[in-house]
């Protein structure tokens, strides 16, 4: 009887596309499994730090442009050797701007320099609360707060 | 912060999709097989167009309906119009009603009586295979009951009492299915044409028409009476018989009595007062019983509720019969004195369906319980011709329910016996005995009804009995005959209710 | 530079070479009655741009998220199955003188597709150009959306479609796009500054103004949709996606719960306003009550699920049709979902709500781990698009909600979605692409 063998045949046929599609689903619930647990290592490791400077631009190369600083909580800019961050630019002043983290974001406030502190291309006259992605320019040297 | 946002927009979204799991699982799974049966599912009116459809037969395999499949589309014929009501149409244009409805995915085949066939066929998207019904009734019997109710509006119900089997029931006037299940267009027009004729023939009268029963009400309220010991066998009411003439005065109405003539008023017990049918004798039997414990007995007799002809899950509908006004389907209590007295002699609110008075006899020949009807005997494998010798599933009743004791059925028979046969009887219900109509050696138990309608009405003719019914005998027939507008009981119904059940033992004589 | 082989992304792409071809034939076998495989070409073409994809990815050096694409390519896999398995005459085109079927015309806009997201992925290695012009795009938006409210081409009793010649599009799917840029932007900017700052009318948080007013816009673009395209699809996702991008960057339920009380405040006035939502909502409630006439498409629908049952009625086996007509219009694009559900039956189709669900969190984890504010609220408004798009389909089409006429992503027949999808999975690719630099060690591990 072949309508019934055809069946048959159409029956297996059919479980056998269902069954694919649920072995890559199960393919991917590994992979996401396994990505979560290489994120949490990632995030344990990098727990220790709540932000960082990219450096974009560094006409003096201190700091070197395209490198990355850690952040503490407290940060003081300026062409200060003192500084927590070194700038060596002559539009930077010996103490230019505070960087500090406070509860849930970053701020940060001009400390009177001469040329001023530009956020996202605006000069700031207060404290001014920091988005992770802005950037922020003291003298000719731009950064950008990441996480 | 914003990670433990998208974190819990992640804990929405699972939310969200898990919540639209629960509605694919509700319609693909829970509320499935009612929508798979719907009639406008496109899948249903695809098997319809062009499947074939299962053939019923009757007890002996006579084909009632069949289906020819040609070109791709499939025509059902119906055989005999006496069966229109019971079977019911399968109609692209009008659904499908009656046993086509009940059994519609056997008949189809979309459905299994074996559970796991059932599966394996649904998994293995088999194209479906129609089974064929066998019916419990006897279309010879059927005929002959059409015949005797002739051009006359009426109803005849047949059953074996002790199985429920339903031997015979049928409507007139009726109608020919086989146009109303064809091409949508003419289907409408036959539709049309049968609307149009007098007297309504889509109305299954057996068992969708309600009447009132008049005296053939007395057995219920005999059987009630005895059950509950208000009343004994000898149990008479000495003002009955000067009221017989004056009346007899319930709460200031005056309740009198039908043309007794030529019989005399007397004394009378329980037999003969269901001899001469005296309305007096059972208004008092009714007011003895009382209204809590008439309407108790009413329901455990089936009245007040809608009844069903088996088997069960596949239900043919049977409207509900009442004793009083109806209540949110039930019975509502008496609303006086008088109501309750003339309900004993089956007049006022009293309403009822030839099923349930068939019902009503067949608990009485059967020993004081009453059979489950059914009405389909058993599902086969599809046949075209003649049944199939593979029987999937059979149905039987289910052995019936006590109503009231076997000794109150004895004595209520053999007051039914005098009704047909007595001295007295004989002048009223003579007509209804079996031996009037070739059958010798056997008694017959009866009561005809004569029920009082409006002012210039005719009055509806009720026979309701049973035989064989002598004492020691297995009663092989309980009938019901309603004739509307027939006149008298005696002189209409009761010769049908005779000959159709003397037609039975004959045919059961000659196997 | 060295080269990354992206394994994870080919192994799960592989699978695919077995399941569309096998969907195929299947269906062949199903329709014709006869054992053996039908034509294949489309199935193994599609299979094929799908890996052509992978090879562009890994010889352009991209450190992305290795899922997306093998995703994409089963669900959009699934999809084609089923375009190929409904009667092709139901869409098409003509491509230089060769007739293409409704799957073949899918195909072409995957490849489309594919195009546009590699192109984004590889290509967008600043997100500059949507951040800093993000007034401009919304203004292009805002033209777009005007030009569909006084140009478009009423199908289906929505205004939805731009006539451009010998090019139609939905301006929709697009306007999509540049919403989410858009919001992002917006909300990246300011949410440091406004996190914490909220007014008080007595026990009612009331966001501040530069939530409140966008809210309101929101709103009003929302009504103007609903009034002027009659597109109550495309009006409640895009304020269900502005909703979840404000959810995101405040973390304040009590917005969302304010955003949906004034929709449905909306949603009343236009029940009792216009017709056309009326009809919808009434059909919604019962769609019983005239189940040959405005309740039809759902009634249909919901026979389809109940026929497919638990295994479905196979490929190619279900939807009976009725003098050669099919029992649901508009099954390839909005009632997609139904005609899968009938053929692959419950299991199949929770199987594609997993893997649309397995999209979505892998859009979120992108969001996470995004560089920056503003990806991060891109990437979420990116996914909760896809998401929700999936939702109100898939609940309309199961009357949890009420119907409306948007596509299932990557599953429906339709080129401008399937480009705009595309897109955003384009950018979410360009914006993980971005993060896995910074941490590019770690994730070559994996």
């Amino acid at each position: 009887m072949t309508g019934e063998v055809l069946r048959i045949v159409l029956l297996v046929l059919q479980l056998g596309f269902l069954a694919i599609i649920y072995l890559i689903l199960f393919g991917f619930a590994r992979s996401l499994l396994h990505d979560l647990r290489s994120a949490e290592r990632t995030r344990a490791a990098s727990r220790a730090g709540i932000g960082r400077l990219a450096v974009l631009e560094s006409p003096e190369d201190e700091p070197p442009a395209g490198t990355t600083i850690a952040l503490g909580p407290i940060n003081s800019i300026g062409r200060n050797v003192n500084n927590t961050i070194y700038v060596e630019d002559d539009f930077a002043s010996a103490s230019h701007a505070m960087l500090t983290f406070r509860g849930r974001s970053w701020f940060v406030e001009d400390q009177g320099s001469t040329n001023g502190t530009y956020v996202n291309g605006h000069r700031i006259d207060r404290p001014v609360a920091l988005s992770f992605g802005d950037e922020l320019a003291i003298g000719r040297v731009r950064m950008r707060l990441d996480r | 912060m914003i990670a433990i946002n998208v974190r819990r927009l992640g804990l929405y979204l699972i939310l969200a999709f898990a919540i639209m799991s629960g509605g694919l699982t509700y319609w693909q799974v829970i509320d499935a097989p009612q929508l798979a049966a719907r009639d406008d599912n496109p899948q249903v009116i695809a098997a319809r167009r062009s499947q074939p459809r299962g053939t019923i037969f009757d007890a002996r395999g006579a084909v009632l309906a069949s289906t020819a499949v040609t070109d791709g589309v499939s025509r059902r014929t119906y055989a005999d119009p006496a069966f229109s009501h019971l079977l019911g149409y399968a109609s692209l244009r009008f659904g499908t009603t009656g046993i086509e409805g009940a059994f519609d995915d056997l008949l189809i085949g979309r459905a299994d009586p074996n559970p796991v066939r059932d599966l394996v066929g649904q998994i293995l998207a088999r194209s479906p295979e129609p089974k064929d019904l066998t019916l419990t009734v006897d279309k010879r019997l059927q005929d002959f009951a059409a015949a005797q109710l002739g051009s006359s509006v009426g109803a005849v119900v047949a059953l074996d009492p002790v199985t429920g089997g339903i031997l015979a029931s049928t409507s007139t006037p009726t109608f020919d299915a086989t146009p109303i299940s064809g091409d949508p267009e003419p289907a409408g027009a036959a539709m049309d044409a049968i609307r149009a004729q007098p007297n309504n023939p889509l109305v299954a009268r057996d068992r969708q028409g309600r009447y009132t029963p008049g005296s053939i009400m007395k057995i219920f309220t005999a059987a009630s009476a005895l059950d509950a010991g208000a009343i004994t066998p000898k149990t008479t009411f000495a003002d009955q018989p000067k009221e017989e003439t004056q009346g007899f005065t319930v709460d200031g109405f005056r309740i009198t009595e039908h043309d007794l003539s030529p019989v005399q008023p007397a004394l009378w017990d329980l037999s003969p007062a269901l001899q001469v049918s005296s309305n007096i004798y059972f208004a008092h039997v009714g007011l003895a019983l009382g209204a809590e414990r008439f309407l108790d007995y009413a329901r455990r007799f089936g009245f007040c509720a809608p009844l069903a002809i088996g088997p069960s899950g596949r239900e043919l509908p049977v409207v509900a019969s009442y004793v009083s006004a109806s209540s949110d389907g039930g019975c509502a209590p008496f609303s006086d004195r008088v109501e309750l007295a003339s309900a004993s002699f089956g007049q006022a609110k009293v309403n009822v369906t030839p099923m349930q008075m068939a019902l009503v006899a067949a608990t009485i020949a059967n020993g004081g319980s009453t059979p489950q009807p059914y009405v389909v005997r058993d599902v086969r494998s599809h046949s075209a011709g003649a049944p199939s010798k593979s029987v999937l599933e059979t149905y039987s009743g289910d052995g019936g329910r006590g109503v009231v004791s076997a000794q109150t059925a004895a004595t209520v028979r053999s007051a039914m016996i005098d009704a047909v046969e007595g001295q007295l009887g004989s002048l009223y219900a003579g007509a209804g005995a079996v031996k009037l109509y070739g059958v010798s050696g056997v008694q017959t138990a009866g009561k005809t009804g004569t029920a009082q309608r409006g002012e210039g009405q005719q009055p509806h003719s009720w026979f309701i009995g049973f035989a064989p019914a002598q004492k020691g005998a297995t009663p092989a027939i309980a009938i019901a005959v309603l004739i509307e507008g027939g006149g008298s009981g005696s002189g209409n119904a009761a010769p049908i209710g005779g000959a159709v059940m003397a037609e039975w033992l004959k045919l059961q004589a000659a196997g | 530079m060295r080269i990354t082989w992206r394994a994870v992304e080919l192994r799960m792409l592989l699978p695919l070479l077995v399941l569309v071809p096998l969907g195929f034939a299947v269906t062949h076998i199903a329709q014709s009655g006869k054992l053996e495989p039908g034509p294949l070409g489309l199935a193994l073409a599609y299979v094929g741009l799908m890996l052509l994809a992978h090879i562009a990815l890994v010889a352009s050096g991209f450190r992305g998220d290795q899922l997306m694409l093998p995703l994409v390519g089963v669900i959009g896999g699934i999809g084609l199955v089923m375009l190929n398995r409904l009667p092709q005459q139901l869409a098409g085109t003509s491509v230089f003188g060769i007739q293409l079927g409704m799957a073949g015309t899918q195909l072409l806009w995957f490849g489309v597709g594919l195009v546009a997201m590699l192109a984004l992925a590889i290509g967008l290695r600043d997100d500059g150009i949507l951040r800093h012009y993000k007034y401009t795009w919304a203004a292009a938006g805002a033209v777009l959306l005007v030009a569909t409210f006084q140009f478009g081409k009423e199908v289906n009793g929505a205004r939805l479609w731009i006539d451009l010649g010998p090019v139609q599009f939905q301006p929709g799917e697009f306007i999509k796009l540049v919403l989410v840029v858009f919001i992002a932007g917006y909300l990246a900017e300011r949410r440091t500054l406004l996190a914490e700052a909220s007014s008080r009318i007595g026990p009612i948080a009331i966001p501040p103004l530069p939530y409140l007013l966008p809210m309101l816009a929101m709103f009003v673009i929302v009504m103007a949709i609903v009034v002027f395209s009659k597109d109550l699809g495309t009006a409640l996702l895009f304020f269900g996606i502005f909703l979840t991008m404000l959810f995101v960057a405040t973390g304040r339920r009590s917005y969302v719960l304010i955003g949906i009380l004034l929709f449905l405040g909306g949603a009343f006035v236009a029940y009792k306003l216009f017709g056309h939502v009326r009809v919808r909502v009434d059909n919604w409630i019962n769609p019983f009550a005239d189940p040959s006439g405005s309740g039809y498409q759902t009634v249909q629908a919901i026979y389809a699920f109940a026929r497919g049952g638990l295994f479905g009625e196979g490929l190619g086996q279900g939807l009976p049709t009725i003098n050669g007509v099919l029992p649901i219009p508009f099954v390839h694009t909005d009632f997609i979902f139904a005609a899968v559900a009938e053929e692959l039956g419950l299991i199949g189709a929770v199987g594609l709500l997993a893997l649309m669900l397995t999209l979505v969190f892998r859009g979120l984890r992108i969001a996470v781990l995004a560089r920056d504010d503003f990806s991060t609220m891109l990437a979420v408004g990116l996914t909760a698009s896809l998401g929700l798009q999936t939702v109100i389909i898939v609940g309309g089409n199961l009357k949890l909600v009420p119907l409306t006429g948007i596509t299932f992503p990557f599953v429906s027949y339709g080129g401008s979605s399937l480009l705009a999808s595309f897109l955003m999975v384009g950018l979410l690719l360009a914006i993980s692409h971005r993060s896995a630099l910074d941490v590019a060690p770690r994730e070559a591990e994996a």
